[in-house]
């Protein structure tokens, strides 16, 4: 951690800065921030994919149930898998009226964080 | 019963901090029963022995009741402290170490398992004569019957597993059509969470306030009340803000409660500190669950009353303590708690994990921070994601919010992501400003968490990128000098 003076919208700011991994967490104005520089911006990401097609753990847990099966249709916003992480479970659902096209886990099965859990295509 | 000289603590985090604080006070020896994930944190350089009770996994570890037993028969410890959450509402436990001659700080098996089974604790609420929510307690627990109970409450419905407790387990049901799959993952999380899926259903009011009674229980019968805390921002069930004392309770009201919560406890015969959990909705009050331990939001109540909770649960088991006169206790001024988990407030919650790289604490009077894990620690995914609670007291509830919403700006945390934000967005909204939230505060106003704002996404970018390449920079010119000072210097 350092803290150090840059200039920024024409004013000389205090800022609090650390490299951790190739990101940069600062603070600034009350508010953290963390900065991934380009290069080092994995694709997925830490979020859910924007892909409604793959159903991605949004972080690592335990795949609890798989409630369809490969050729099943699915609604837009019906639970797919049920995942748990932290102890709370969280349902991971369609976003679109879509066919189960793979499933690539199995129910009490650890996962990783952006794993490809199911893979869905269009009707 | 033998003296107590030494304490066990059969739990992890800043609780496990606040407890080891309290043996120290006291003159007691801390004993850390924890797990292997648990050896880079805070509770463990503190406490004065440690004992590895097994793998990362909470079952393998904090929730399993031989490996705690056999940590404390280890440690030599005469009695054992539960914190809360794990094993701090088992009566098997409370059981296990009763028959080895420890001392479980907190009430009787009895007690536990008659509040613990929460359709138990339903029946002996009637015999109180407290008010309670309509609902279907059967034992039937077949789906069929499940779904028709909750036809007949009418829908909202929630259901909640028998043993459950801390938001898990705990399910709406909005609708016929959600009924089977709500009921099932229930049943689920109460099986993973708590080893039970029996659940109970309830009817689920919808603007309901949270508002709970701390009491606390001598060895000679006495039973006082500590007055109320609001948590009605709740996500998933899961408290994020409390404070002390509720600002929506008429004097009336709030004894009413209050005198409620302590007859209930009567009639379990309560020792230790307890909290009898309510919805309050149109000047109604329901009884919602009683928790049989130490809450996580107990602080508030510390800051207004000036007491030490912790400490009086040692001292009552010691047979050293002479309850508060109820007459004496007044409160005064306004606490409030912010919850700081490690999670993307962007991403409705998902948790964050990874290590700490620099945190900073901005204290300053009637500041409190309680916190597990420092510079370095790593925050794994096996536990809740909790890392922290912020809690700060003033003389005015307007003034409480300022000084905790300057002290969330203040306070710095890199390496892992935090609700932080989220926080600051919650204590300056106009209905959490007014006091007229409820329950549905976060599902109505904040349903899909924080969305990101542009102005600030681009300040991340602009104000990243200088910071960056200075750092580099920095980084570089470090290495070209090759001085043997170099070394020591970039240590300073």
């Amino acid at each position: 951690m350092k803290k150090m003076i840059i200039q920024f919208e024409g004013k000389e700011r205090e800022v609090i800065v650390q490299k951790i991994k190739g990101q940069l967490w600062f603070h600034l104005d009350g508010v953290t921030h963390c900065y991934v520089p380009k290069m080092n911006q994995a694709s997925g990401g830490q979020k859910a994919s924007n892909d409604p097609l793959k159903i991605l753990a949004p972080m690592p847990g335990k795949i609890m149930k798989v409630l369809k099966n490969k050729g099943e249709a699915v609604e837009e916003g019906e639970t797919i898998v049920v995942m748990e992480a932290m102890k709370m479970e969280y349902n991971l659902k369609a976003e679109g009226n879509l066919r189960v096209k793979a499933v690539n886990v199995n129910e009490e099965q650890s996962v990783s964080l952006g794993a490809v859990l199911v893979e869905l295509e269009e009707m | 019963m033998a003296e107590i000289k030494s304490i066990a603590i059969a739990n992890r985090g800043e609780v496990a901090v606040r407890i080891i604080r309290a043996c120290q006070e006291l003159g007691l020896e801390s004993v850390l029963l924890h797990s292997k994930a648990d050896i880079k944190t805070r509770a463990y350089r503190m406490a004065d022995r440690t004992i590895c009770i097994g793998d990362s996994a909470v079952n393998e570890s904090y929730l399993s009741i031989e490996k705690n037993i056999d940590g404390v028969l280890a440690s030599g410890a005469q009695a054992v402290h539960p914190g809360f959450g794990f094993l701090s509402e088992n009566s098997d436990f409370a059981q296990a170490l009763a028959d080895k001659g420890i001392d479980f700080i907190g009430p009787s098996p009895d007690a536990i398992r008659k509040m613990g089974d929460k359709i138990e604790a339903k029946r002996i609420i009637e015999k109180a004569q407290v008010p309670s929510v309509p609902g279907y307690n059967g034992d039937d627990q077949s789906i069929e019957t499940l779904t028709q109970e909750a036809e007949k409450i009418g829908y909202p419905v929630i259901v909640k597993a028998a043993a459950g407790g801390g938001g898990r387990g705990m399910k709406v049901i909005t609708s016929k059509k959600e009924s089977n799959e709500m009921i099932e993952a229930a049943k689920r999380e109460g099986k993973s969470a708590f080893g039970s899926d029996r659940v109970f259903l309830e009817k689920y009011l919808d603007r309901a306030k949270h508002i709970e009674v701390q009491i606390f229980g001598d060895l000679s019968g006495n039973v006082v009340y500590l007055f109320d805390r609001e948590c009605s921002v709740q996500r998933r069930h899961q408290k994020i803000v409390e404070e002390a004392m509720s600002p929506s309770l008429s004097t009336e009201l709030r004894l009413e409660i209050c005198e409620s919560a302590v007859k209930l406890a009567k009639e379990v015969k309560y020792v230790g500190a307890g909290t009898v959990e309510f919805l309050v909705q149109d000047g109604n009050f329901y009884f919602l669950e009683m928790n049989t331990r130490l809450q996580v939001e107990h602080p508030v109540t510390e800051l207004v009353l000036g007491v030490d909770l912790v400490k009086a649960q040692i001292l009552n088991q010691m047979n050293r303590f002479s309850c508060w006169d109820q007459d004496l206790l007044v409160p005064r001024g306004h606490a409030i708690e912010c919850r700081l988990y490690a999670e993307d407030p962007y991403t409705v919650g998902i948790p964050s994990t990874g290590s700490i790289g620099y945190q900073y604490w901005p204290d300053g009077p009637g500041r409190r921070f309680d916190f597990g894990y420092e510079q370095g620690d790593e925050v794994t995914p096996f536990y809740d994601s909790m890392m922290a609670k912020i809690i700060v007291w003033d003389e005015t509830r307007p003034r409480a919010i300022k000084k905790m919403l300057k002290t969330l700006d203040q306070t710095v945390l890199f390496g892992v992501k935090s609700n932080i934000p989220f926080l600051k967005k919650i204590l300056s909204h106009p209905e959490f400003i007014d006091g007229t939230f409820n329950t549905q505060f976060i599902n109505q106003h904040y349903p899909q968490g924080l969305v990101l704002d542009e102005e600030e996404q681009e300040i991340t970018e602009n104000v990243g990128k200088i910071c960056f390449q200075k750092v580099s920079e920095a980084h570089r010119s470090q290495g070209e000098i090759s001085s043997p000072w170099s070394q020591a210097w970039s240590n300073t």
